[in-house]
């Protein structure tokens, strides 16, 4: 048995009933005919395994977990998807990856153990930060986005500021590692297990090393890497990982959280690693209603439905994506709210990229703002 | 690190220049047989088709020092390709800052095509330094494979 | 990741960009001044640089193109090509000769039963040759190969000339030379010893139809001093050197005084001491730095024990009963330099001095023999007694009939009289087919090298040559043992990567059986000696372009062959494009549009006649859909890649 045979086992796709559901809902397949993830299931379970693994197609999948959701039989695509990308990267294959690589490259040094990362500029003096303490914030590669994006005025890092000011908010003063790694999600997800796994091992121990209980995260992808991923492929560790909508939905029926009167309108991007993969909908909803005066239009396509931001682990980024983006970034608008609040970072990177086009219409133009953030500046 | 500390009298750094076809390469084109043996060069048309991805992607193979080899300001062949090599040069700085990274790995040297005196100074000095900043840290050892299914 | 199959980078041979199907020339800047500096143009550079590679048996074959006397021209060659090197400039030259030697050393250790196979005739004609020595045998060797009958006439009993009676064996064995001929041998021509010629004209009657007079000067010059020629006891040192390499080891005497200041006076003295003489002295009007002999020759004779007397002038040689006692000489001073730089030896009145001596060696020069010329000869001779020829086809005033060699130019080296072989070699086919002879040969058109190059040699290592192995002073005593001895492997390997190879290209033309698919060219364009072509082959589909500007960066030398290759522009894929606008924007020719597609979505066009290729465009894409031909992603990306796995 082959390591596609016993994907094909570990993610059911041999349930798959040929009905279709999966390419219908796809965002990708709705846009480009030649991809379907029906198709690809049934090339895996009837066709050669080594003209799958040479697909390009492989690599166009957003691995944004729409189609298991709609899948009768449960079958987990996305899971799939990352397993037989392992398998092709083993032979050299890959997607096309955007910006030059350059995020890969970035994410490949970081394994190296001796490196002393400048990543703590950020903590301005209002910020309060222990050396240890009960808390850790696991900030991500926020400060990298800032420095290596220049052209779409980011500000990223503001995320992770606004995290501490919660957290400060709450009498919280969170440990923040110095020499903490990029969390390998996208590694993991572009079939490169090796860096994946050298990163994960170093951040395991760097975060057991902390002696912290509890782990706050504000980016999605992190959250799921670290709550599910980890302990799959290193091991445990050890605390609990509550994502800062989960942990601020926690603190607001204790009545802690105190919000300035607001008069905006919002509507809220559920980001995949999120919703469908951690079902985190109702937290940072909750939280929005909470801000007096906030008003949330609900786009059509939310919660379970909401479709991805276009993109994922700096792949295969081209016209579809754009297309997918653009369709979002009208629906968001059509709701006639100020903002779009997104909770991941990468949402913003690419409706931002997206926004910043040359030829794009005013319909799509809508501010965007991050969940975090949000909550911060709304804080009495 | 320290087996390493002891090497360094012998260490010569192995770097990547990316190197602009119409300024410096005129001249490396001449001494590239007289360049140190870990000194590689890639040329391009400009310059600014250098991006800071195969700054970081030399830096992951595990070179000493990258070396960007340009037109002075005015004297690039297509007007504008010095202003977008500077741009690459300052995001890949900043990020190569974030990573801790020396910033004496990465330079930009602009010299026009009859300035070799200039670009034979500087990379000599850049070499240097090289030798005093020590052997690049960050390669990665990807022959050990650290996966098993 | 990349898939570097497609991407061959060989430095310095060739250059190949990933993509591009094009021919286009070798790097080759010039021509290194070793090469330049030797007489019959050695290609020291490419040896040197095989040998670095451990390719033994092709530097070999490299020297052997210009030199068939590797063994020979490596113990005792004057090496005008180390004076030339460049590295002498940052330390010391290369040790060209003993890497020579050793190459040809290391044959004689791995003869493999590689035996030299006689040369098919091809032509008609008959060459004769008078006298064995480098110049004729280097003629011979060159006919024989062009497919001529060729035969050597030799006065001796043994052939070699000054190589085997000249040189004492302590420098150049006689095996070596042996060998030298002996190859020769084997290619058909046929070496007469014994046979000295006393009709010259006869010969071109006798059914020979060239003659190349190739005889040496081994007339050694008078002293022309009172007593000369009175006593017993002075003996001409070629007279000396040849009794003693017919195996004479008698001592000569028990004080030798040697006069002259050249290669065969040192040899002499040192024979001389080797032979038993208790006192060897020599003595030489200049001053040590205008003694002609090598440095490293005189710094051996007098660790040896030989006197050296500089500024001091023979007067007149002083005898009793029949035999030499001694030599009066005069000290000298040298003058002011005169108008041409020279400072002409003045003897100072009154500081005569006796040198008692029983055997006293001229060595100061020596001239052609002609006596083997009838009286009523009707060649042009100089008053030196050499021959006059052409200084280009090394004709004589009569048809037929060539000369070089030291019977033209007086005594000179070994690689000069290989070089004068070589030329008249190519005269005499040029004669002997029709051709015209006062059409220049070829000069082998060497450029002036870059002298800017100094500048990055600056970066190189400081290293100091090899110390070429010798025998101890002990060892030396009464024999005739070689006292330089050979290099080992690894020294040489190490020795050779001090080369700073002069010009790129080594002209060692090892990339032709290295290219599998046979794909590089060779050809002259008479402006260098050697041009290398690569041929890649070429797709029909793509279109051809004569702009220069493209042209001109990859074949930045000339090219006279029309070359199709893609241009350097920027090209779209129309999947990956998001129609951001980012190039639209960047780019200051306008050459990008946005057009809009069938899915609505804006997607970029480039116009290829506007776009000038510089591919900031496709470093600026955030997708990759842009790219720059040639120039790509993935292109860089492997270079780095491979050039980091070196």
């Amino acid at each position: 048995m082959d390591a596609i045979d016993k994907a094909i086992k570990r993610t059911k796709v041999y349930y798959c009933l040929d009905c279709g559901k999966c390419t219908s809902i796809c965002p990708i397949a709705l846009r480009n005919p030649d991809y379907s993830p029906r198709r690809i299931v049934s090339s895996a379970i009837h066709g050669s395994h080594e003209y799958l693994l040479k697909d390009n197609l492989l690599w166009e999948c957003l691995t944004c977990k729409m189609c298991d959701e709609r899948c009768p039989s449960d079958v987990y695509y996305s899971e799939f998807i990352r397993d037989v990308r392992i398998e092709a990267g083993k032979i050299g294959q890959e997607g096309e990856c955007s910006h030059g690589g350059a995020i890969q490259s970035l994410m490949r040094i970081m394994t190296q153990p001796d490196l002393k990362q400048n990543r703590l500029a950020w903590i301005s003096e209002d910020l309060k930060v222990a050396k240890e303490g009960e808390y850790l914030y696991f900030v991500g590669c926020l400060p990298y986005f800032d420095a290596f994006f220049t052209d779409l005025n980011l500000n990223t890092i503001s995320i992770a500021k606004s995290a501490v000011k919660i957290l400060n908010y709450l009498g919280i003063e969170p440990v923040i590692m110095e020499n903490e790694r990029c969390c390998g999600h996208d590694l993991l997800w572009t079939g490169d297990i090796e860096n994946f796994i050298r990163l994960a091992r170093f951040n395991l121990s760097e975060i057991k090393k902390t002696g912290c209980k509890k782990l706050i995260v504000s980016c999605p992808e992190c959250y799921t890497t670290l709550k599910i991923d980890y302990p799959k492929y290193v091991g445990d560790l050890g605390m609990d990982i509550i994502h800062i909508s989960e942990f601020l939905a926690e603190n607001l029926t204790d009545d802690k959280l105190k919000f300035k009167k607001s008069k905006k309108k919002v509507t809220y991007q559920d980001p995949c690693r999120l919703g469908r993969y951690s079902g985190i909908y109702e937290q940072p909803r909750d939280i929005i209603k909470a801000i007096d005066g906030l008003k949330l239009n609900e786009m059509e396509k939310n919660r379970k439905n909401a479709v991805c931001c276009g993109t994922s682990a700096w792949i295969n980024c081209n016209s579809v994506s754009k297309q997918i983006q653009i369709d979002r970034l009208i629906e968001a608008k059509s709701t006639g709210a100020d903002f779009l609040i997104t909770a991941c970072p990468k949402c913003q990177i690419h409706f931002k990229c997206a926004m910043n086009d040359r030829n794009v219409s005013k319909d799509t133009k809508i501010k965007i703002m991050d969940f975090t953030a949000l909550v911060a500046n709304s804080l009495e | 690190m320290t087996k390493m500390h002891n090497k360094k009298s012998k260490f010569t750094p192995t770097i990547i220049s990316f190197v602009c076809n119409w300024s410096a390469y005129n001249i490396l084109r001449k001494i590239e047989f007289r360049l140190p043996a870990n000194m590689h060069y890639v040329r391009v048309m400009c310059l600014g088709r250098i991006n800071p991805s195969f700054i970081f992607k030399a830096f992951e193979l595990g070179v000493d020092g990258v070396l960007l080899l340009g037109c002075p300001p005015g004297e690039c062949h297509y007007n504008f390709g010095n202003r977008i090599a500077e741009e690459h040069f300052n995001i890949a700085n900043n990020v190569m800052h974030l990573l801790g990274v020396e910033k004496e790995r990465l330079s930009l040297i602009q010299v026009s095509n009859k300035d070799y005196l200039i670009l034979v100074r500087s990379m000599k000095k850049f070499i240097n330094v090289l030798k005093r900043v020590g052997p690049n840290p960050f390669k990665i050892d990807t022959s050990e494979k650290v996966w098993t299914p | 990741m990349t898939n570097i199959d497609d991407i061959i980078d060989r430095e310095g041979v060739c250059l190949k960009i990933a993509e591009i199907d094009a021919k286009f020339r070798i790097k080759k800047i010039d021509s290194s001044p070793c090469r330049v500096a030797c007489p019959a143009g050695v290609n020291v550079k490419a040896y040197l640089g095989l040998i670095a590679l451990g390719k033994f048996e092709q530097a070999l074959e490299v020297v052997k193109k210009t030199n068939p006397f590797p063994g020979i021209c490596g113990r005792i060659c004057t090496y005008p090509c180390e004076s030339e090197c460049r590295r002498s400039e940052i330390d010391e030259p290369i040790a060209i000769r003993a890497l020579k030697r050793f190459i040809a050393d290391y044959e004689l250790k791995h003869a493999k039963g590689k035996k030299t196979k006689p040369i098919k005739r091809t032509k008609r004609e008959k060459i004769a040759i008078i006298g064995s020595g480098p110049a004729g045998l280097t003629a011979a060797n060159d006919l024989i190969r062009s497919g001529y009958s060729v035969t050597v006439f030799e006065a001796l009993p043994v052939a070699g000339g000054m190589m085997t009676v000249g040189i004492p064996a302590y420098r150049l064995p006689k095996e070596i030379i042996q060998i030298g001929i002996d190859t020769i041998a084997t290619l058909g021509v046929k070496i007469r010893t014994n046979t000295k010629i006393t009709d010259v004209d006869s010969l071109l009657n006798s059914g020979y139809d060239a003659v190349f007079i190739a005889i040496g000067a081994h007339k050694g010059l008078k002293l022309n001093i009172p007593g000369e020629g009175d006593y017993k006891g002075l003996i001409d040192c070629t007279t000396f050197l040849k009794k003693v390499s017919f195996g004479d080891r008698n001592k000569p005497g028990k004080i030798v005084i040697v006069i002259g200041g050249g290669n065969s006076a040192v040899d002499s003295a040192r024979t001389a001491l080797r032979l038993g003489s208790d006192e060897v002295h020599i003595l030489y009007r200049r001053s040590r730095r205008e003694m002609p002999a090598d440095e490293l020759e005189i710094n051996d004779a007098e660790l040896e024990g030989v006197k050296i007397h500089y500024l001091v002038a023979p007067v007149k040689i002083l005898g009793k009963d029949n035999k030499v006692i001694g030599l009066e000489c005069i000290k000298m001073r040298l003058s002011e330099p005169d108008d041409s730089g020279r400072r002409k030896p003045v003897p100072i009145e009154g500081s005569e001095f006796v040198i008692d001596a029983d055997i006293v060696i001229p060595a100061i020069s020596q001239k052609p023999d002609l006596s083997f010329l009838p009286r009523n000869h009707d060649f042009e001779i100089s008053k030196w007694d050499t021959f006059e020829v052409d200084p280009y086809t090394f004709a004589t005033n009569k048809p037929g009939f060539f000369a070089g060699g030291d019977a033209v130019t007086g005594p000179k080296t070994v690689i000069d009289a290989t070089a004068a072989g070589h030329r008249a070699a190519k005269s005499i086919d040029r004669y002997l087919s029709g051709k015209d002879l006062k059409e220049r040969i070829s000069e082998g058109g060497f450029g002036e090298r870059e002298l800017e190059l100094s500048f990055v040699d600056t970066m190189i290592e400081k290293k100091k040559c090899v110390q070429v192995p010798k025998l101890t002073l002990q060892e030396r005593r009464g024999n005739f043992n070689e006292v330089e001895l050979s290099l080992t492997e690894e020294q040489a390997i190490e020795e050779a990567k001090r080369c700073l190879r002069c010009g790129p290209c080594m002209e060692c033309v090892e990339c032709r059986p290295d290219c599998d698919k046979k794909l590089i060219v060779l050809s002259s364009t008479g402006l260098t000696e050697e041009d290398f072509l690569i041929r890649i082959h070429w797709a029909p589909e793509q279109f051809p372009v004569t702009d220069n500007s493209w042209n001109g960066f990859l074949c930045w030398q000339r090219m006279e062959i029309p070359v199709v290759v893609d241009p350097v522009v920027c090209i779209v894929k129309e999947d990956f494009c998001r129609g951001c606008g980012r190039c639209e924007e960047v780019c200051e020719y306008s050459a990008i549009k946005m057009v809009k597609g069938e899915s609505g979505v804006f997607i970029a066009n480039v116009d290829q006649s506007i776009c000038r290729g510089c591919g900031i465009c496709a470093a600026i894409c955030p997708s990759g859909a842009m790219m720059a031909r040639h120039f790509t992603d993935k292109w860089i990306s492997g270079v780095i890649e491979e050039k980091l796995k070196q």
